[in-house]
């Protein structure tokens, strides 16, 4: 019964994979200001841990809109790319996305949702992970816009 | 009326299906955040275990709860700790009835898993006669959750696992709250400080 409930995944892999090599990916991110939006503790805490290794610098992890557009508004601290979930508490990330796409600054969308093309078309050359993801992957996929 | 049906039961089944997803997600979280920079297998597995199976406690405690999007503090607690209690080394549970939204209900259950780990590594459930004492207050706006030990070592242990502390951290973060510690003759009090927000 669980697994007949599980959409079947869209084959965005498959599609798009990351551009430049492994190593130039993971190193893409060292001393980069990286916002983290996600409400799920555990998940965020991953993909903290694993932004903090490869060196990058957390803005967050927020868990609610308003903080995490304050941060990208905020120009003491330039936000130079973004893992954003794509549903937090229950409202979309829209709003903060928006503002990143219209500026240029890359980010990947983390959805568990089925809304992969309408997130590819709204906000077009952005990468989707669809949930569940390894944090590596995401960080993969962050790398590759940040070479 | 047929369509307008039709449509919940999609709009169910889409919920459904994002819960399961981010189910998924949160165990392969866990696992990452669990094993990472140890080389322990058994050690991880047996942190991962508890770990899981303390989420899934509190997901039931908030199951049996009367009233959707609420969950008696005392029901988590009670669901998380009840299993660790082994014999002679009991954890009593006192406070009064408080009630906390749901969404609060998976890191305690997070805090309380990890303080019950170290208490069983290298805290007072490593002792023969050692027990615990786990008392709430709500005071105002703020919840306290007390976590005494007795007979257990009195020194604080240099030998905590970082990930526990890491865990312990960015849960009471969630809850917007903060843990302190300190040892006292009896051993190890733990306080975690939260406010209380309307379920």
């Amino acid at each position: 019964m669980l697994f007949r409930m599980l959409p079947r995944q869209p084959l965005l892999r498959a599609l798009a994979e990351p551009s430049g090599s492994t190593a130039a990916r993971e190193t893409a991110l060292i001393g980069r200001s990286i916002l983290l939006v996600e409400d799920e503790m555990i998940v965020a805490l991953d993909l903290q841990i694993a932004l903090e290794n490869a060196g990058a610098k957390v803005l967050g992890p927020m868990v609610r809109i308003a903080d995490a557009h304050a941060a990208v508004q905020d120009g003491t601290n330039p936000v130079q790319g973004a893992i954003l979930d794509v549903t937090l508490n229950g409202d979309d990330v829209f709003p903060v996305a928006d503002t990143l796409f219209e500026r240029g600054i890359p980010f990947v969308l983390h959805t568990g949702q089925d809304d992969a093309a309408a997130l590819t078309e709204r906000f077009h050359g952005m990468p989707i992970c669809a949930k569940p993801c390894l944090s590596r992957t995401v960080l993969q996929e962050l790398g590759a816009l940040l070479i | 009326m047929a369509r307008r049906d039709a449509t919940g039961s999609a709009t169910l089944i889409a919920e459904h299906r994002h819960e399961i997803r981010n189910l998924f997600a949160v165990i392969l979280g866990l696992v990452s955040v669990s094993g990472r920079g140890r080389t322990d297998g058994q050690g991880v597995m047996r942190d991962i275990h508890s770990r899981v199976q303390a989420l899934s406690h509190a997901y039931q405690a908030s199951q049996d709860q009367p009233e959707a999007g609420s969950v008696g503090l005392g029901d988590v607690l009670f669901a998380v700790l009840a299993p660790r209690r082994a014999g002679s080394r009991p954890i009593d549970l006192t406070g009064a009835p408080v009630d906390v939204p749901v969404d609060a209900a998976a890191p305690l259950a997070l805090i309380m898993n990890e303080l019950a780990n170290n208490a069983a590594s290298h805290g007072t459930l490593s002792a023969p006669k050692g027990r615990i004492d786990v008392s709430w207050t709500c005071v105002g706006s703020e919840i306290s959750v007390r976590w005494q030990e007795f007979g257990g070592p009195c020194v604080q242990s240099d030998t905590e696992d970082t990930t526990s502390a890491v865990l312990i951290r960015h849960a009471a973060q969630q809850l917007q709250g903060h843990l302190s510690r300190e040892w006292n003759s009896a051993g190890l009090c733990a306080t975690l400080h939260f406010p209380m927000r309307q379920p």
